[in-house]
């Protein structure tokens, strides 16, 4: 029932089950916003109410003045503000890091049948404390990298600084943040490539799976990129555009037209990433049509009342995968 | 104007005029100096004296024990650093004559009138034979040595380059009965000297670049000595300090241009100083004046900036104080590595600050060259003209020319006359910045005499710039205006203080403006006013009975009496003076139909309630609300609503909603 691909990337395919994830879409779009509730409520208590007497039309407050409120306000709870601005860093990583878990026991343990969201977390929670592994190994990858290519490149500014050579000075400066991008966008899709393979019985290990997931993007180096750019770019436009119109149109700041172009752009978001990730699946899910989706469902369900898992008879899973 | 002017009653300028011959060689390869100079010096003072005092500033850098590396708390001025990187500096007096071949280097003494510090070596003391009466002159001959420091604190060398300044034994001032008036060199002020001519030949390898304080008046190739190829003599006048610089033309590049008044003035500004100042523009007439910019060969796209940026300040600086007086202004900005040597003035000379990087987005829209140009251009007048005591009274310095420089950027950014992120105004930043801190400070202290460097640039720079435009509020822009053109007028080349800038200021607002200056800059009164309570009550909520002429009556039906038909309010409104600093203060009352009514009080007491009667409902009650006590930075309860309005603060949460959210833009897809 299930086939695997050569892993080549693939937006549609990614398009095609980021329709069935809507649930986890949705989610995410939700969780995006509240992870930093605490902190705009911590904001919003104090802030708020400092500003509230002051006129909001344009020039009505003397030049400063909101500022030097804020400041005034805001001080004394720069403790509470800077933990649960943290926190929300840490809750946000902490969900991505188990909605990409469950998505991929997802796909790989039921081959994409729709299911509750629920059951996606659930997945995920069995697998988490090993994406969690992946994470780090991503991030001390792209610290490891980062001092190899800076720690000489600095020395090299250093001594065209020393020379007065600004010339070569903007030059390494350029070449240093291409290649830092560069490897910030690779080390990125290596990771997801790794997520998907660290699904699989035969990867245990989260370095393994990341080593092995930069293989693949090293191999894949065009579609992996062109897939990744394809989700990056609206969902890069749906960050820009609200702040483009809130910079451009200081009267709309805070209004409700544009609160809703931000919970919009929030969603195009969520979608854009959850397409993204299930872009670099390895798999191509089910084949056929409805008849054989049921009898993919049937199956998934015989297959529970027997004790077993869904798929099986999968090449992919052979075993039972071990969480 | 000229009345005005007239009638100030202050003392008149006395200043020296002395002169200065050097000859002076840099032996590039160990950034050495060897110079001989001839000095003749005039006892301007009121009595004889029988001593010279000598600033020897060069050797401030010689060990990380002098008065100037103490101050500087171990740091280099402006970068990230330390003394352990330092290559020390210091200069040696080898001899000392006068005209008739008197011997004073024998009688050399170092002192250390500030602080006593033995390791301190930037005063000497030399005792004259016979006394020198008020108004008689010398002539002194001197031949020094001097060891440039690696750049520190605008002075030194830093690969080929070399910024030479503080590098000639120079004389202090002689203030006649209260005596020689000679500071060490402290790390927060640098200058205090006589005016004088310079007239200065400079030696340096062929294929130099050199530029200096005046005017370039010969130059000549030496063919057969390499070392000395190049011999440029340069020559300016009524100037306090002569400083150079020196570096291969492989290295820097000079460029030449001018400010030419008829096409440089813009003409809104001239026909705003016209009006405000009250003078022709014909009076306003501004002389034109050379440019010599001196940059790395690597930043020659940034020129057109610091042209620019020179063309503005003399405009701005020329309408609104008086006409930058002499023939040329160079604008040097230093190298990379050489960071040390920006953002500094000298007369006549002034080291701005670039980098290649200003030269691709987004740091191109940052608007760095223009601003250290025209601020360090101001000192030409605060510090160059008005030659203040700037160990003393720093303010009179940094503090009136960071008025000035605010004021121009203002007007330079508002007229898209260079380039600058906007985010928010000039005079917003400085609020914002005076703002965050939080420990009450005098401006009025001597440079040295601060709890930290932090707490001297925030009195000196943005405080006193800030008290300035609180002053310009209360009495206004075109009295304020016209005060601080009669105090240039008044006093430049010459040495003005405090007091005389308070005078003047009097005279010409026409007011005694004392009340003012003792607490903004002689005091550490804190400015905060506060809406303390609005209570509004229903007329017909009276209870109990009230006199109506002939008898007690109920004062329910007193009221119904009325023409009003039980809408009327009895509105108390409770200000307040939570600061200490005593001032006047405006009172903006916001009505439920739109209208609104000003009010004033005195600000002398603690409080003040002022108990109104009206048919409408008050909304909003804000005291200063045109943001005239700038110096004011605790505002939060200068607001009072009746129903919190949400437009201000939903304009500042959503761009903290944005922040947040492009922080997790950052981080969902991260895995």
């Amino acid at each position: 029932m299930v086939e695997r691909r050569r892993g080549t990337p693939s937006p549609v395919w990614g398009v095609r089950r980021a329709v069935d994830l809507w649930r986890l879409i949705a989610a995410c779009w939700a969780v995006s916003f509240l992870v930093f509730a605490p902190a705009l409520l911590v904001l919003r208590t104090t802030i708020f109410r400092a500003l509230a007497a002051v006129p909001g039309e344009a020039g009505a407050a003397p030049p400063g003045d909101i500022a030097l409120i804020i400041i005034e306000a805001g001080w004394p709870i720069l403790p509470p503000l800077g933990l649960a601005v943290v926190s929300g860093i840490v809750v946000l990583w902490l969900w991505t890091v188990l909605w990409h878990a469950g998505v991929v026991a997802w796909q790989l343990w039921t081959g994409g049948r729709r299911v509750r969201l629920g059951e996606v977390l659930g997945l995920g929670m069995v697998a988490w404390w090993r994406y969690i592994r992946l994470s780090l190994t991503a991030l001390v990858a792209l610290v490891l990298l980062g001092i190899g290519i800076w720690l000489p490149l600095a020395s090299a500014i250093r001594t065209s600084l020393d020379a007065m050579n600004e010339q070569r000075m903007m030059l390494l400066l350029v070449v240093g943040l291409g290649i830092t991008k560069l490897m910030a966008i690779v080390v990125w899709i290596a990771t997801m490539h790794g997520a998907w393979l660290l699904g699989l019985p035969e990867y245990r290990s989260a370095v393994l799976s990341w080593v092995r997931g930069l293989g693949s993007a090293i191999r894949t180096p065009f579609s992996s990129f062109f897939t990744w750019l394809v989700w990056l770019v609206p969902a890069w436009l749906a960050a820009v555009v609200p702040l483009a119109f809130g910079i451009r149109f200081d009267g709309l700041r805070g209004s409700v037209a544009l609160i809703v172009l931000s919970l919009a752009a929030g969603l195009v978001r969520s979608i854009c990433w959850v397409g993204m990730f299930n872009s670099f699946a390895p798999v191509t899910g089910l084949v056929g049509g409805a008849e054989d989706e049921e009898a993919q469902t049937a199956e998934s369900a015989r297959a529970t009342d027997a004790g077993r898992p869904a798929n099986s008879d999968s090449h992919i899973l052979p075993t039972q995968p071990t969480p | 104007m000229l009345a005005a002017l007239a009638a100030v009653a202050v003392a008149p300028p006395v200043t020296a005029e002395e002169f200065y011959e050097m000859l002076v060689t840099l032996d590039v390869e160990n950034h050495r100096l060897e110079g001989k100079q001839w000095i003749r010096w005039t006892n301007s003072g009121d009595v004889p004296t029988t001593e010279l005092w000598w600033h020897l500033y060069l050797n401030a850098f010689s060990n990380s024990s002098t008065t100037f590396m103490r101050g500087l708390d171990g740091g280099t001025l402006r970068s990230f650093g330390s003394v352990e990187r330092m290559a020390w500096g210091w200069t040696r007096v080898t001899s000392m004559t006068l005209e008739d071949g008197t011997d004073l280097l024998a009688t050399m003494a170092f002192v250390r009138p500030d602080d006593g510090n033995p390791d301190d070596f930037t005063v000497a003391r030399v005792t004259l034979p016979d006394a020198v009466p008020p108004g008689a002159s010398l002539k002194i001959e001197t031949s020094f040595e001097a060891q440039l420091p690696k750049i520190i604190a605008r002075t030194g060398y830093a690969g080929d380059f070399h910024l030479v300044g503080q590098w000639f034994p120079k004389l202090g001032v002689f203030e006649g009965s209260d005596g020689w008036n000679c500071h060490q060199f402290h790390a927060n002020s640098e200058f205090y000297a006589d005016f004088g001519g310079y007239r200065v030949t400079i030696n340096v390898p062929a294929q130099w670049v050199v530029a200096a304080t005046g005017m370039e008046i010969t130059r000549m190739e030496v063919p057969n000595d390499p070392s000395r190829g190049l011999q440029v003599v340069y020559s300016a006048e009524r100037v306090h300090d002569f400083a150079w610089t020196a570096a291969p033309e492989s290295l820097m590049a000079v460029v030449d241009d001018d400010f030419q008044p008829g096409r440089d003035i813009p003409l809104s500004w001239l026909e705003k100083a016209s009006q405000t100042l009250g003078l022709s523009a014909a009076e306003l007439e501004l002389p034109p004046t050379r440019l010599r910019v001196v940059v790395p060969q690597s930043q020659l796209e940034l020129a057109p900036r610091f042209i620019n940026a020179a063309r503005l300040a003399i405009a701005w600086y020329g309408l609104w104080y008086g006409p930058y007086p002499y023939p040329q202004l160079t604008v040097v900005s230093p190298p990379p590595t050489a960071g040390e040597a920006g953002g500094m003035e000298y007369p006549t000379f002034i080291t701005s600050s670039g980098s290649r990087l200003l030269t691709v987005p987004p740091f191109q829209w940052m608007s760095r060259p223009e601003v250290v140009t025209i601020h360090e251009f101001g000192h030409q007048y605060f510090q160059g003209m008005l030659a203040s005591n700037e160990f003393e009274q720093a303010w009179l310095d940094e503090g009136l020319n960071s008025y000035a420089e605010t004021a121009c950027m203002e007007a330079v950014v508002a007229d898209g006359l260079a380039p600058d992120v906007r985010a928010g105004t000039f005079w917003a930043k400085k609020r914002i910045w005076f703002g965050m801190l939080r420990f009450p400070f005098t401006i009025d202290r001597p440079a040295w005499d601060f709890r930290s460097r932090y707490q001297y640039f925030a009195a000196s720079y943005s405080k006193t710039a800030l008290a300035l435009k609180t002053l310009e509020g209360l009495v206004g822009e075109q009295r304020f205006a016209r005060a601080m053109r009669v105090y240039f007028e008044t006093f430049r080349f010459s040495h003005p203080t405090g007091d005389d800038f308070f005078a003047v200021f009097s005279e010409v607002v026409g007011e005694d403006l004392y009340w003012f200056f003792d607490q903004a800059i002689r005091s550490d009164a804190s400015v905060d006013w506060s809406v303390l309570r609005v209570k509004h009550r229903r007329v017909d909520d009276a209870e109990g009975v009230s006199w109506d002429g002939d008898a007690w009556v109920s004062a329910e039906a007193s009221v119904e009496d009325g023409e009003n038909d039980g809408q009327r309010w009895v509105i108390t409104v409770e200000l307040g003076r939570t600061g200490n600093f005593i001032g006047p203060v405006d009172a903006e009352l916001y009505f439920e139909d739109g209208s609104r009514e000003r009010r004033s009080w005195d600000g002398v007491d603690r409080w003040v309630r002022w108990t109104i009667e009206e048919d409408r409902r008050l909304t909003r009650v804000v005291m200063d609300p045109d943001g005239v006590w700038a110096l004011e930075t605790r505002r939060q309860d200068n607001y009072w609503a009746a129903e919190g309005s949400s437009e201000a603060a939903c304009g500042a949460l959503w761009w903290v909603s944005e922040a947040l959210q492009l922080a997790a833009l950052g981080l969902m897809p991260w895995s």
